[in-house]
Formats: structure tokens, sequence, C-alpha cells
């Protein structure tokens, strides 16, 4: 590749790595968008990538090959390999030679199934902002020793830049889920006191003999409070919840 | 103005350590430290908005409040619907086309400057942080910067799950006019007209007697006002 084309190629692969939070965002299309990149920018052959969940389990394989995704995947069944390394010791791995004695003792399932797929080295650089690890970037090489020092480094420069984004499209998607869950709270708050305020004037009770009644139907029906008031506020409510209070039986 | 600039911080910052919400950010002090007289928190909802902090002592902010709520304009609403602040240094100076039925309202009101900041997220406007003040005059630069600075910090507490979970439960942040939203529900039934209607009707009911609208809700509730025939 020629070099401006290369430079101009780099600027790319920064800029969308960077912009998660314009139109729609999906995790798995993004990464692949950064082992295209990292496929096109660097001298390996092939790239995946696993992620980690909130629980620290290893998730959401993807690979520019389908061959390197079966070796994600082999990561995660074995619970051996070099992404599976990155991610626990939040650092890079490698480069390795896959028919060296180092790795085949460190990974014998994943090493001798990396080669059968025809690759002869493997890097693994961390999505990592400070202390926070979300995953990692596998870098395949076919021959052996031919990952070169430039390629790790660049492959952590876009790695870095992809987690940034991934970070920044979270948080904002934090944000609007408590914004959504701030305006359903309120509704519910304001729901449950006018179907309070409805068996108020329809049954003539108080309405804290109304707010007992509609707690007890939702409990007896195991139902939400908040779905209950806005069904009564509908007209959809089941017709005991408004039977007239029984009048106390007279002594005899 | 130093001094009152660090007791803000040391409010805010004990508020958003205490994990309880807005509950635990007093509105007296707030509005002391800003040098003003009350400050009142509402939320946008969908069928207005929602007073859901404020200092109970605060009649003057609390009746402000209401009286928007009643009448539908006002420089909390305004902020509200428009996402940018409201700045009123003095309420007798403005033209009374601008809230042509609040302004007269609030003549003999102890309320003379108001000041709405909306609170958002980015694009979302989530609520209205409104200041007032007995005496006319600007918000000085300093306190200017405080008074955004406690709508960014009371916009994070809200976004908090535990600012979620105070309105969701009954304590530390009673919904003001919950007893206007059974009110509403009350006189969708007994007139069987919807909840929109209804509140419409409330409201007029407060504005043509006027009379504050809980003191309506409240007569309606406890049957002490048929309304039935004062409606239609």
């Amino acid at each position: 590749m020629a070099q401006p084309e290369r430079d101009e190629r780099l600027a790319r692969a920064f800029l969308d790595l960077a912009d998660t939070l314009t139109g729609g965002f999906y995790l798995i299309d993004f990464l692949h968008v950064l082992t295209d990149h990292v496929v096109n920018l660097l001298n390996v052959a092939a790239a995946g990538v696993v992620m980690i969940d909130a629980h620290g389990r290893l998730v959401d394989v993807t690979a520019s090959t389908g061959s390197v995704h079966q070796l994600e995947q082999v990561q995660l069944d074995f619970d051996e390999g070099p992404c599976r390394d990155c991610c626990y010791q939040h650092e890079s791995i490698g480069p390795m030679d896959l028919s060296g004695p180092a790795a085949r003792e460190r990974w014998p399932r994943f090493s001798q199934a990396a080669r059968d797929a025809g690759f002869g080295t493997v890097a693994a650089v961390p999505l990592r902002l400070r202390e926070e690890s979300i995953g990692s970037l596998n870098l395949f090489h076919i021959h052996p020793d031919a990952l070169d020092p430039a390629s790790v480094r660049l492959g952590q420069a876009l790695a870095d830049a992809a987690t940034i984004g991934i970070l920044h499209q979270r948080l904002a998607n934090d944000q609007a889920e408590r914004v959504g869950q701030l305006q359903t709270a309120l509704n519910s708050r304001i729901v449950i006191e006018q179907a309070k305020g409805y068996l108020v004037a329809r049954l003539s009770i108080s309405p804290e003999d109304a707010f007992a009644r509609i707690r007890a139907h939702a409990r007896a029906h195991q139902r939400s409070l908040t779905l209950l008031c806005e069904q009564v506020m509908q007209g959809s409510a089941g017709t005991e919840l408004f039977a007239i209070p029984a009048a106390p039986r007279p002594d005899v | 103005m130093s001094t009152t600039a660090s007791d803000l911080a040391a409010l805010l910052a004990a508020a958003s350590q205490s994990a309880q919400g807005l509950g635990a950010l007093p509105p007296a002090r707030c509005a002391a430290a800003l040098a003003l007289d009350g400050l009142t928190i509402s939320l946008i909802n969908h069928s207005g908005l929602e007073l859901v902090w404020s200092d109970p002592a605060d009649t003057p902010g609390i009746a402000l409040d209401d009286l928007q709520y009643t009448l539908g304009e006002g420089p909390t609403l305004d902020a509200a619907h428009t996402g940018r602040p409201t700045i009123v240094p003095d309420l007798h100076a403005m033209p009374e086309t601008r809230w042509p039925a609040l302004l007269p309202a609030l003549h003999d009101h102890p309320v003379r400057a108001v000041f709405a900041l909306p609170l958002h997220l980015g694009v979302i406007r989530l609520g209205v942080l409104t200041g007032r003040r007995g005496t006319p005059g600007p918000l000085h630069r300093a306190q200017m910067t405080d008074a955004l600075a406690l709508a960014e910090a009371a916009t994070v507490i809200l976004l908090t799950p535990d600012g979620v979970h105070d309105i969701g439960s009954n304590d530390p942040l009673p919904l003001h006019r919950a007893l206007i939203h059974q009110a509403t529900g009350a006189l969708s039934y007994r007139l069987g007209v919807s909840l929109t209607d209804a509140l419409a009707r409330l409201r007029a009911y407060a504005y043509t007697n006027d009379r504050p609208i809980l003191d309506v809700a409240h007569d309606v509730i406890h049957h002490r006002l048929h309304l039935g025939s004062v409606f239609k």
C-alpha cells in the first residue's frame, strides 16, 4: 500500500472507531469494523476480538475470517489461549511462535487448532482503559515469528481507540436508560394516585382504603401495582376490584 | 461570594456521596448558598411538570410552582419548553403579555425575581431548577455559575439509581401534587371524562374561583366539593 493511501486509511480507521455516538450502534458491527481495519492496515493475516461481560466472562466473539472466529471460540470453550490470557492479565501477549514449546505448553489445544488453521504466529493486545479491560484483540500471521513490533503497536493503538469508542457508547446508553427509568418511576407514581382517586369517587372510600384495596388486588393477582392502576384508568381492570365493600354484619 | 460557593460545593459533595438521591440535598440551604430565598426542582412529565424537590416551609416557592401548574404558563414552564434558562430579574418589569394570567396573579406575591434553569442531559430535557427571590435584581456571574453547577449536579443525582428509587418510593421525594392526581382520577369517574379533561377542569375551576389548586383537589377527594354541575 502506498504511504499516502495508508495514512488516509489510518485516519479513517481512528475516526470510525471514535464515532460511536451517531446513529445506531451495534457492538458486533463495530468489532467487525475494528478487525477489518486491523487486517487492512497491519501486516497480519487475520484478526479476532473477544469481549468480557460485566461478570468477567468472555463473550461476543468477532473475527475477520471464519477460521479465526472458530479459533476465538476455541479459547472460550477450552478456557485457554492468548485472547483469554490477555483479557485476564490486562497486558499484551506475544508475539508467540505457535509451534514453539512455549505456546504448545501454555495453550496445548489452542495452538494445535491455530496451526491446523494455517497460522504460525499469534499476538494479543488488550482493549483497555486505565485499569479496566473490556476485551482483547488477537492478531494472527501465517509465518512463524512474522508479527513485527510496529504492527503490534499499531494494533494496540487501534484497540485503544475502539475501547474509548465503546466506553463512550456504554456511558451514553446507561444515561439514556436512566432517563427512561426516571420517567417510568414518575409516571408510575402519578397513575397510582389517579387510580386511588378513581376508587375514592367510585366506591366512596378514603384514599388510604383505596390504596389498600389496589395493593391487595395486585398482590392477589400477582400483578404490578402500576400495571393494575393503568388498567383501572383504562377501564380494563377486573370488576372485583370495584365490589362494594360489604357492610359489617349486624350482631343478632 | 466565595463562602457561599464553598457551602454549595460541600452540600453537593455530601448529597452525591449519600446515595439517597435528591432527598439528601436540602433546598433551603442550597438557596441560602446561592443568596436566593427559595429553590425548587420540577420534573417534566407528559401531563405537565411535577414538583419533586422543595423545602416544606417554602410556601411562596411552592405557591409559585402551583400557580404556574394551574395557569399553564410561567418561567419554569418556559425553561422546560425551550430548554434554555429563563431569567426574570424583576417580575414587575415584565410586560403583562409575556404571562398574561400569571403576572397579575403574582402581584401580591412575595416573589420579585425568578431564575429557571433547565435540567438536561444532552438534548433530553429532564426538568427545571427554579430559584426565586423577594427582591428584584439580576444573578451575579458567580451566582449564575453556582446555579448552573447545582442544576448539573441535581441532574447527575437524579440519574443515579438512587435518584430514581427515591421518586418510586414514598419517602424522601414525595410527589407534591399527589392530591391533584387523585382528584383528577376521581373527577374522571364522576364526570365520565378523560384524565386530560378532568385535569383541565380542575385547573379551570381553581383559576376561575381564584383558589389554590391543591385546596380544590382536597375538596374533591374529601367530598366537600360535588363538582358535577359546576364543571359541566
